[in-house]
């Protein structure tokens, strides 16, 4: 497993490190890579550092931020919920998040509440409401049955969501922002989005590391893992509230960017095995890998134009994850 | 998500979309000149009226020949050959532009309904809404009113006019690309209600006012400009406010791309603007909308913001393609050149 780990863990590292100097080399200003560099170290002219340096540098990191959030965090709910569709938005928080901002932007409050943060923490906290709203119908008896809980999780979302299209049609302005910030994107954020989103994300990945072991019993079944040792109910507690701390910290600062969670787990399960000792730390690297792709093409294909992030996500990832399930079919059971 | 709420928003996402996609391209569209072409006897006295006009105001067989004959014919944007058996007097506009001209007109009072956008001038406030073509209309209503003509926008609304003329109604669209097109509709519609000589009044102080500024900006080096009329959205050619700009002796700075687009921020800095415009709403929002864009990271560099060059423009005025669009040409000539406008 150690070894496993270390072969994929770092192979996947080197990767990631390789896509963010060449994502940081390359932009839509055509600005040589030698200048990128130079400026990097401090020598290059104001306009090269704004670009580089206040730009596309901080949005990169949102971008590796988001992907590994959105990752991890769909491992963790696939691992608890044992179901292979389960994605970090299954149990309403992107819709939950998306009222939250929806709501902010149909008022003009963007700079009202608390600054420029005002749609992310609006977001994140009605993300983690809708969370316990889900929790709260779904509990029988002090407990958490996994049908119920996506039962519930579904009923919220469809209400949550023709509440965001009540505010969209309400909004009068023909180029939808509800919308558009749904679609999700980590463009013009500046550093302070990631700063304010780094501290969750490490806390709850750290959290999930801890949790490998009982989502391997879990995936035997709850009775089984009971036996085993799991003590199930907090375990399921502490990875439904880690993982949803982390989508709604990914959502409520970038918006609704499918796929990343669905995805990025069971790529990661075709390749390493369903060991989600190996799954949660693969999920965070793979998940960054991905996200920074994406939107380094969101903003290269069409410039000076970009591309909503979401968009790209979902178009790339459906046809590769159709072809590797495709190929790795044999023995591999999601 | 479940798929119903993505499929539901995809839908809502594709819809709009594909408005504003029409909405914006109005450059490449066969109908986008606005030609209406005036047929049957009219022709002639609608010729020998602009002619006349320019002699004497006074005159009393001018008066009787600013009257429009009826029945008249008129071919509209959509296409369509629209006849008017009489002086249409019960009007309907689905659209702010249209609204606006409406009341330049001195036809306020003739006008039973308008859609939810129009909010200018502030006698609309007044009248029934029916809804609008984003949230949906109400027809039944509309139907209800019996209006003579109903006015739109052909562009944006070009299945409206169909699903309104199948309905029994007289339906007018317009769809101006130019300000010119846009003072050929204004007279157009003056012809319409027989209100020709109001609308020789309303366009003859639009021409007077991009004379002005086109007089201004004869020798003026043109200015690169960088427009976000909606948070990190550009737009390029093909759309009404890149020619005013243009007009106003201004460069948009992705005058090589066409439409709207989300802008890559990056390529702002790259391309350095001169001057940065945006629109400010009514509610006063101003500052915020400016400083969300001067404070954004690596737009200090920008020299529009070095020189505090970042100036708010009125929205409605510069979306409108209606009597105000010269008013907004004269604002957005006063936010790119400061130094010649007095």
């Amino acid at each position: 497993m150690t070894k496993k780990l270390l072969l994929y863990g770092g192979g996947a590292t080197l990767l990631l490190l390789f896509s963010f100097i060449l994502s940081l080399s390359i932009g839509s200003s055509m600005i040589p890579i030698n200048d990128v560099w130079s400026t990097l170290l401090g020598k290059g002219n104001e306009v090269t550092e704004a670009i580089v340096i206040n730009v596309r540098l901080p949005r990169i990191t949102l971008a590796i931020l988001v992907g590994s959030a959105l990752a991890v965090a769909g491992a963790g709910f696939q691992g608890i919920l044992r179901n292979p569709l389960a994605d970090p938005y299954i149990l309403g928080v992107s819709s939950g998040a998306s009222v939250g901002a929806a709501f902010i932007i149909l008022f003009g409050l963007q700079s009202a509440l608390f600054g420029k943060y005002s749609i992310p923490v609006v977001a994140f906290i009605t993300g983690v409401l809708t969370l316990f709203v889900v929790i709260k119908i779904a509990m029988r008896n002090g407990q958490l049955q996994k049908e119920t809980l996506i039962l519930s999780g579904v009923i919220v979302q469809a209400f949550l969501g023709s509440f965001i299209s009540l505010m969209v049609s309400l909004s009068d302005t023909v180029l939808n922002e509800i919308i558009f910030w749904m679609m999700g994107s980590v463009t013009m954020r500046g550093w302070e989005y990631p700063q304010m989103m780094a501290p969750y994300l490490l806390i709850g990945i750290i959290i999930l590391l801890t949790q490998g072991r009982a989502l391997n019993l879990f995936a035997l079944g709850e009775r089984q893992a009971l036996h085993l040792g799991v003590a199930i109910e907090r375990t399921k507690m502490t990875v439904l509230i880690t993982s949803t701390l982390l989508t709604a910290a990914a959502v409520s600062v970038a918006g609704v960017v499918g796929f990343v969670g669905l995805i990025v787990p069971h790529l990661i399960r075709l390749v390493v095995g369903p060991d989600y000792r190996l799954i949660i730390p693969l999920s965070v690297v793979v998940g960054s890998i991905y996200v920074l792709w994406a939107d380094t093409i969101a903003r290269m294909a069409l410039m000076p134009k970009e591309i909503p992030l979401g968009v790209v996500t979902a178009l790339l990832g459906a046809p590769f994850f159709a072809y590797l399930l495709k190929k790795g079919k044999k023995g591999i059971n999601l | 998500m479940s798929t119903t709420w993505k499929q539901a928003s995809t839908l809502v996402l594709a819809f709009l979309l594909a408005l504003f996609l029409v909405g914006c391209n109005t450059g490449d569209n066969a109908e986008s000149s606005d030609k209406e072409t005036i047929q049957d006897n009219t022709t002639q006295e609608t010729e020998e009226n602009t002619e006349e006009s320019t002699d004497t105001q006074e005159d009393k067989e001018q008066q009787s020949d600013n009257q429009t004959t009826y029945p008249l014919t008129v071919t509209d944007a959509t296409g369509e050959e629209v006849t008017f058996d009489s002086e249409p007097t019960k009007l309907v506009s689905l659209i702010p532009s249209e609204t606006e001209v409406l009341f330049a007109l001195g036809a306020g009072e003739e006008v039973l309904a308008v859609d939810d956008y129009s909010d200018f001038p502030k006698e609309t406030a007044d009248l029934p809404k029916l809804g609008s073509t984003y949230s949906g209309l109400n027809v039944e209503e509309l139907i209800a009113l019996q209006p003579d003509v109903v006015f739109i926008n052909a562009g944006l609304q070009a299945d409206v006019a169909q699903e309104l003329r199948d309905q029994g109604l007289t339906v007018f669209g317009s769809n101006p690309g130019s300000i010119t097109d846009v003072i050929e509709s204004i007279e157009t519609i003056g012809l319409i209600l027989n209100n020709q000589e109001q609308a020789e009044a309303v366009t003859k102080e639009m021409t007077e006012k991009i004379d002005y500024v086109k007089e201004k900006v004869a020798n003026a080096e043109p200015k690169k400009v960088y427009a976000e009329f909606s948070a990190g959205w550009s737009f390029g050619t093909g759309d009404f406010a890149n020619d005013l700009i243009t007009l106003a002796g201004g460069e948009n700075i992705f005058a090589d791309v066409e439409g709207w687009f989300e802008v890559n921020p990056e390529e702002v800095i790259n391309r350095n603007p001169e001057v940065i415009l945006f629109t400010s709403g009514e509610d006063g929002v101003t500052e915020d909308n400016k400083e969300a864009i001067t404070t954004r990271d690596g737009f200090e560099v920008i020299d529009a913001v070095k020189n505090d060059q970042v100036i708010g423009i009125d929205s409605n005025k510069a979306s409108r393609v209606g009597p105000r669009i010269t008013d907004s040409l004269i604002e957005i000539f006063e936010a790119i050149h400061p130094e010649l406008a007095e």
